[in-house]
Formats: C-alpha cells, structure tokens, sequence
C-alpha cells in the first residue's frame, strides 16, 4: 500500500529533487605576502569622500565567491577591528616600522593565519544506496559515487574595500591584482551516507607582480540527501532496503 | 597525474551576461561537470559579458554566471548526442542586503542563530555560502545578509542549537536594503542522546551516528521541509564522544531514525518515537 503510494507520489511529480551527494567545498589561502608597490588608499578627499588612507581592508573574488568585508585576506596591521594592508605604498613608503611588518620593515606579510576567501556548495547526482552483497549494509550508491572532486582554474583577485557605509558616489572597491594557481583536486574517502574532509597541498601562485599568497582547496564535508525515489525503490526492490 | 582525461569531445557553450537591464555584465562562467570525477572550470567573460568556451562533452552540465555585485544564476545543460554548441544567455539580478532580528517566543533575542535565506521554488546545484546567507545573530539577535537578490521574492529561515528552525514572512527586495526583518525561533527543539556501546556494555568513543527525524506533520510547510535549514536540523551526523555519547540538540519531534558504528563498520538502526517536551535515550549496540 505505501509503496504504491510512493510510486503515485514519483508519478506525479516531473521536478521531484533527485538523490544528491552535498559537497561543501572551501578555498583557503595563508603565507600571504605584499612585497610590491600597491597605491590604491592614497587621497584623504577624493570627490568629496573621505578615505582614511594608508591602510584598508582586502576582500577576494574567486572561484569560490565574492568580495566582502570580511577576513578573506587579512594583513597585518590591527586597525577598525579588521586586520589590514598598507594600501598606499607610494605615499607612505619603506623603511618604516609603522607601515611595514617584514624584511627589516620594508615589505607585508602574514604568514601564520589561515583565511577561508569563500566556500561553495556543490550537489552531484548519485545512485540510491543500494546492497550489493546482502548483508543488509547499503555498500554502493549514495556519497560512495564521488571519488574525487576538483577546481581547474583556481584565481583570486585582491581589492581594496571601501568600508561599510562608504557611499556609492565615492566609487568602488580598487583593484590590486588577480592571482592563479595551479589546478587543484583531492581524492574523496565517502561512505554512502557522507565523506570525510580532504585538503590540497599549499599551492604557490602562477602570477603575482606585487603580492603573493598560499591557496588550498578544502572539501569540508559531504553528505547524501535522500529522495523519494529511493524509498520508492526500498519498497519495490530488497537490494536497496539497506541501512546506510 | 590528474584524474581526468583529455576530453575527446567537447561542447562549445556560448552566450551572454547581462543585468536585468539588459546591461552587460563582464564576469565569471564556471562549468561543473562528471559524476564520480567532479571538475569545476572557471573562465572569464569578456568585457562585454560574452563567453564561449569549450566544455567536456558529458550528458549533464552545470554552468553557473557570476558578476561582481549580482546574485549568480546556473543552468543545467543537457548537450543532445552530437550537439556541437549550446546557447546560454543569463541575466542576473542586482544583490542587496537584508537585516533584521532573532528572537524567541517571548520576544528575546537569540544569539548565535545561524541566519540563511531561500527563494521559493529555486533548486540550485551550485550555492555560493555568502548567497545563501549563513550568518551568526550577535549578541542582541540582529543580522545582516549581504547578498540577498533584489526585486525576487525570499525567505529568511534561521535556527540555534536548541530551537527549531523559524522562518520569515516572504520577502521582497525593492531596492539595496530592507531592514527590519522579523525571525521568531517559536518551538524549543527536543534532545536526543545516543550511547553507543560495543560487547559488554563498554563504551565505543568515535562510533559515528547518524539521526534522521520526520518531523511531525503539522509542524513545518511542504516549502518550509524544502530548505537547507530544516534540513540540517533534521539530518545530523557527529561522532560519539570518550564516553561513547552523543547528544541532539534542537531536534523536532517525531519518529527518529538513529543509526550508528564504529567507522567502517557495520552499521545498526533503530528507530524511536520523540515526544514533544521530552529526552529520547537511547542505547545503540554495535558489534
């Protein structure tokens, strides 16, 4: 009876969510390092907007999400409740230790903290959970059909954040520099019902003319996501009333 | 070596980027393809928001547009057999903020309530976190979401460790900002503690256990059992602890699947009703 419920339920419903494996996948980034000139918080009045210049907040678009005025890429100096970047490197120029943290004051760097600059969802279509031994334990189907997961083009462009509230006459956010790494990828260990966290090696940039930064690809987890589909089938078929 | 290997056919995905304006928008197209070997590709638009690029011919892609300041869009492609090339044009939506406040049934301000929203009907197989919110509430329940897309109906849903998820009113953004957004975590969720144990009794520290609830009818909307949110607060993972225990918290009431192991190993199910108002014990012997 319920399992010609179901069935009525899987036939009348075209859009009905298939079985998914969740990835949650992050972009990491650490060792990062300004050595270059980088003028874009130079003006106290620019156009009427008052910047408050040298130092600023660094945001990162990615393959793994946008800018925001967070800690995706912080420097070194503590300023606003934000660790930042001297951002006008022109105008405030080194040697000097109020401006500069490395190499005898004369270049930026923070090389211990690591920062997440975005982190995504991805959904895979998978099998049902199914037994293919019949032990009752589900050994096949669900997360088990992810064996790896990869970015090949990893990128991520550094800008200058105007702070919150800034108005939007006052422009944007500036541009310091976009930097690539290599492809990344990272074998997933999965049972059916989820996958353990796997992590790339630190990756050096392929690029960068004024700043540098480690980057790594974290899949936090994974985890199955059911469907009425395969209760259909646990009802129809003993191969996938199985316990996962 | 790469898990991939040399395509030896591709399709040619082509189109445009614009905003709801018919402006274009110079972006990002990312291509999310395989089943087992998942690969994400990212590629520049050009300035004026076109693309066209060369993506591995398999029978389902993902291709997901992105643009500084908008809300992304995706599509799922499906290249019929010796399809050459797929058009794709997407607009996007401009991205404002949302804020507002968490309280409790009595008005209270929740902290530390882990705010998202949706927009009803969307199922996306790609979700930026920051697009899909997940925020703490600060000490005086407030939040803010930052990309929220304007001029498209949403739903704000949050919950904390021991409330069951609480949902706003739909939503609409017609300009950058809304303020003002009401979440009441209602219910108090119920507590589920889990002791796995192996042959004599003793504990098994590490035994991973899984709970799965179907929450009680009434409870929750058909849209509302549709989001990530309740879902989380229903679908739980975690590892038993040194004294082999693990407990739920904020869990809704109604019959509760527990299964638990020693990882790889076999694993045991037991199923449970839980009561409103109360604790479900239950003791899981593994082998």
């Amino acid at each position: 009876m319920l399992g010609a419920m179901l069935l009525l339920l899987v036939c009348s419903f075209k859009n009905l969510p298939a079985q998914t494996c969740w990835l949650s996948v992050a972009g990491l980034n650490q060792n990062r390092f300004v050595w270059g000139p980088v003028n874009v918080e130079c003006g106290w009045e620019e156009y009427g907007c008052w910047h408050s210049p040298p130092f600023g907040n660094w945001g990162v678009t990615s393959n793994y999400g946008q800018k925001q005025d967070s800690a995706q890429f912080q420097g070194w100096k503590p300023k606003d409740s934000k660790m930042q970047w001297n951002s006008c490197t022109s105008g405030y120029p080194p040697p000097s230790c109020d401006y500069y943290n490395w190499n005898a004051c004369t270049q930026q760097r923070d090389w211990y903290t690591v920062n997440v600059h975005g982190t995504k969802g991805v959904t895979i279509q998978v099998t049902c959970p199914r037994d293919t031994n019949g032990d009752g334990q589900c050994d096949t189907g669900g997360c088990k059909d992810v064996y790896t997961y990869g970015e090949w083009t990893n990128w991520m462009t550094l800008y200058e954040l105007d702070p919150p509230g800034f108005p939007p006459w006052c422009g944007t956010d500036d541009l310091v520099e976009t930097l690539y790494f290599p492809t990344t990828y990272v074998y997933l260990t999965c049972n059916v019902g989820w996958c353990s966290a796997a992590q790339t090696a630190w990756q050096a940039p392929t690029s960068g003319w004024v700043t540098s930064a480690q980057m790594a690809m974290l899949v936090n987890y994974g985890f199955y996501q059911d469907s009425v589909n395969c209760e259909y089938l646990r009802f129809s078929n003993p191969q996938y009333n199985c316990v996962w | 070596m790469l898990p991939w290997s040399a395509e030896a056919s591709a399709v040619k995905l082509s189109g445009r980027i614009r905003a709801a304006d018919g402006a274009a928008l110079a972006g990002h197209v990312e291509v999310i393809s395989g089943t087992g070997h998942i690969l994400s590709q990212s590629y520049l638009t050009d300035s004026q928001g076109g693309f066209s690029i060369e993506a591995p011919a398999q029978p389902r892609l993902v291709v997901v547009a992105r643009a500084e300041g908008y809300i992304s869009a995706e599509r799922e492609v499906a290249p019929a057999a010796g399809e050459a090339e797929v058009r794709l044009d997407f607009t996007l939506l401009a991205s404002g903020s949302a804020s507002g406040r968490v309280t409790d049934d009595t008005g209270r301000p929740v902290a530390g309530a882990l705010v998202r929203l949706h927009y009803p009907g969307e199922v996306r197989r790609v979700v930026y976190e920051q697009e899909a919110g997940n925020v703490r509430s600060d000490d005086f329940g407030h939040f803010q979401l930052p990309f929220v897309a304007q001029g498209r109906a949403f739903v704000i849903e949050a919950a904390s460790e021991d409330r069951l998820p609480g949902f706003s009113a739909p939503l609409r953004l017609s300009g950058a900002a809304l303020e003002g957004v009401a979440v009441r975590l209602a219910q108090t969720g119920q507590r589920v503690r889990v002791r796995v144990v192996g042959i004599g009794g003793t504990p098994v520290p590490g035994a991973m256990v899984r709970l799965q609830a179907l929450a009680e009818a009434e409870a929750f909307t058909a849209e509302q059992r549709q989001s990530r949110t309740f879902w989380e607060a229903a679908n739980r993972l975690a590892p038993a602890g040194a004294d082999g225990t693990v407990e739920f918290r904020g869990v809704p009431a109604g019959r509760v699947t527990i299964v638990a192991g020693r990882p790889g190993g076999k694993l045991i199910k037991q199923e449970a009703l839980l009561e409103r108002g109360r604790t479900l014990e239950l003791v899981v012997s593994v082998p």
